[in-house]
């Protein structure tokens, strides 16, 4: 009996004490939008030097293979996720009820690639009829708009029985299709460009075009959530609500960032390789992971720091890049009407870096 | 149907029942006229009403279905099965109407009909792409060499010790985990897909055939080498008949393995069509209504092929005891 008694009030103690230490940090998932690389190094950084716990969040990072983040953060899986504006806006137009909440990258790193030898010299004219490498889970949306753009229909699109592009799916490896099945393939500026080149077409034997530069310039990484975390009053019973959760959330990420981007070659080194495995790889004479991922923190940083990031105002989504991209979509027809208001909340944002977005200039 | 006059209780009980289908019906049908064009929850009451149209139709279902307990017409034997699909369908229109679920998670049926309908054209070459050039060319490769492999393995022991063994192991390992292998090593074009069908489909057809082969009875054995037949003569008049409801068998259970390696191969990379394809590229972007119609394609092409391969079992196969009536 009084051994039992014992082993009771050691017992009832010890899950006090790891209750009340779990009480201080409030548990949140973050859904990333690929594999651990150097993509989402700031997040990485915000919890490995401890952003996050200072502003008392225990946050858990989750990779994404190619599965949409928005369904993952939808099913309540995740609280947060990071994905690609055209995938947010097109999920709430149909239904899911996706909030965003910051905008990470100010620039888009989207790229088409083709070998000089395709005799591919413009998108338009010459895309026709050509086999064109994507990823799907939402990622084909830039390649989609510029097809629409150039007036040329594509199989990803259910409607046309005769498509003038045909579009090729493929998981992550570029040199599963390229060159051989497709004569175009998606590339982002700090992955697939990297490994194409690895892969033995560097920049003398392929062009790469940018998106941008074509005119669909549509934003890529942000921060989103959904309305019931926003509007959530007691946030996973932690006594924060939604909102302020979400601002901790964003304040230590663009810590992080900051730090990143301040300290590439530490943040490759210390946050960045010990968490990816094989996905950090390039390929062919580009394969070794710690090169790879140095080069593409370089990238990334080009994407964070610009815009809004170089005025002071990061993770801010400018309103006029907003609608470029909300125009872009409607113009293309990928979207059917404007998204309603409550798309975008920028109170986190202004909670997390007391700031007021009616006052960007 | 039981013939019953006008005025019997069994009469009485059917119209009872039909009376309570129909009623039911109506009441979810007008429910779902009324909310068409909402975008509002409905309210409890209404809830409520949903949940007792699905009820009184599922007790007048029941009530029918006693009816059709002695029908051997397969049409009209079929009703209370109708009944109940037309319910589930119509309750669920009513019910993702009602609580307004939206269409990037759950389309109503009703959208789905319609999408599938405007996207006939493309699903249908999706189809052609992973049921023709996938699915039936792979099953065609992996059953034919799945019959001559069987035959020279009921032939030659040495084939049976060695082989056999493999034989069975692999065909009950999920062959599909392969997919990913074999369309970075054959490429995202139609073959891979059918290499994995093709793979999925042999293992099965191996064992089924030279059990078939092989446990014939040894009277009938007796039989033919009393009347002096050669070895091929035993194929011929004893062996390959006997064989014959294993592969078909195999055959059929082929079918359903053929439509899901298609499917499941496409995503893993794709051309830019199938209907895997498809399904993979709409689900990543919410067109859930696309999804359905492309499950609704493969659905009834893959019914339809099974029972094209239970037809030609049951022609081929007519003197098998269990076909006797």
């Amino acid at each position: 009996m009084k051994k039992w008694s014992v082993f009771w009030v050691l017992a009832v103690f010890a899950l006090a004490s790891l209750a009340s230490a779990q009480q201080n940090l409030v548990r949140v998932n973050l859904q990333l939008k690929w594999f651990p690389q150097a993509q989402f190094a700031g997040y990485f950084v915000a919890k490995e030097r401890g952003f996050f716990r200072a502003q008392g969040l225990d946050v858990t990072l989750l990779p994404a293979g190619d599965q949409s983040p928005i369904q993952v953060v939808q099913s309540g899986a995740a609280d947060f996720g990071t994905t690609w504006i055209a995938d947010l806006l097109t999920a709430r137009e149909r239904g899911i009820p996706v909030v965003h909440i910051a905008q990470m990258f100010q620039r888009s790193g989207f790229t088409l690639v083709a070998l000089k030898s395709s005799n591919i010299r413009n998108l338009c004219t010459d895309m026709r009829g050509k086999s064109v490498g994507v990823w799907p889970s939402g990622n084909e949306y830039p390649a989609v708009a510029l097809f629409r753009k150039c007036n040329l229909t594509s199989s990803l699109d259910p409607r046309a029985t005769n498509p003038d592009v045909t579009a090729v799916t493929y998981p992550f490896d570029p040199s599963l299709v390229f060159p051989d099945k497709v004569q175009l393939v998606a590339a982002m500026t700090y992955n697939e460009v990297n490994q194409i080149a690895g892969l033995g077409y560097d920049e003398t034997k392929v062009d790469v075009f940018r998106l941008a530069d074509e005119g669909i310039n549509l934003l890529e990484d942000l921060i989103f959530t959904t309305e019931r975390v926003l509007n959530d009053r007691n946030f996973k019973g932690s006594g924060l609500t939604g909102r302020q959760v979400a601002a901790r959330l964003i304040r230590a990420s663009i810590q992080g960032w900051n730090w990143a981007v301040a300290n590439q070659a530490e943040t490759v080194e210390k946050y960045v390789l010990p968490v990816c495995g094989n996905t950090c790889k390039g390929s062919g004479t580009r394969a070794d992971a710690r090169d790879h991922q140095t080069w593409q923190m370089a990238e990334i940083a080009k994407l964070y720091n610009a815009g809004a990031t170089t005025r002071g105002w990061a993770g801010f989504l400018v309103p006029a890049d907003f609608q470029a991209s909300v125009r872009l979509l409607r113009e293309q027809g990928i979207l059917t009407r404007d998204p309603p208001r409550q798309t975008v909340d920028y109170g986190p944002w202004e909670a997390a870096m007391g700031r007021r977005a009616a006052d960007y200039r | 149907m039981i013939k019953s006059q006008p005025t019997s209780p069994a009469f009485q009980k059917a119209l009872l029942g039909w009376g309570m289908v129909v009623v039911g019906f109506a009441v979810l049908l007008w429910f779902i006229a009324g909310w068409w064009n909402q975008s509002e929850q409905a309210t409890d009451a209404q809830k409520l009403l949903i949940g007792a149209g699905f009820l009184l139709t599922v007790l007048g279902t029941a009530r029918v279905a006693n009816l059709f307990v002695n029908t051997t017409h397969p049409v009209v034997g079929f009703t209370p099965a109708a009944l109940t699909l037309l319910l589930v369908v119509v309750t669920a229109e009513a019910l993702l109407r009602a609580y307004q679920v939206p269409p990037g998670l759950i389309p109503t049926p009703s959208r789905v009909v319609a999408t599938l309908f405007e996207v006939r054209d493309v699903l249908l070459r999706d189809a052609f792409q992973t049921v023709v050039l996938q699915a039936l060319v792979g099953y065609l490769i992996g059953s034919s060499l799945g019959v001559g492999v069987a035959l020279l393995v009921s032939r030659f022991v040495f084939l049976e010790r060695g082989l056999l063994p493999y034989a069975t192991v692999f065909s009950s390992i999920p062959i599909v985990a392969l997919a990913p292998v074999l369309v970075k090593m054959v490429g995202i074009d139609w073959q891979s897909k059918a290499v994995i069908v093709a793979i999925t489909v042999f293992f099965p057809v191996v064992i089924n055939t030279f059990r078939g082969l092989t446990e014939v009875s040894p009277l009938s054995l007796d039989l033919m080498r009393s009347y002096a037949a050669g070895e091929l003569q035993q194929y011929r008049w004893l062996r390959l008949p006997n064989a014959l409801p294993f592969v078909f068998n195999a055959l059929k259970l082929g079918t359903t393995l053929a439509m899901i390696g298609a499917i499941v191969g496409e995503f893993f990379g794709a051309n830019g069509q199938g209907l895997g394809f498809r399904i993979q590229i709409e689900a990543g972007r919410f067109g859930f209504d696309i999804v359905w119609s492309a499950i609704i394609v493969a659905s009834v092409i893959g019914i339809a092929w099974y029972n094209l391969v239970a037809w030609l079992e049951r022609r081929l196969t007519g003197w098998h005891v269990s076909y006797r009536e």
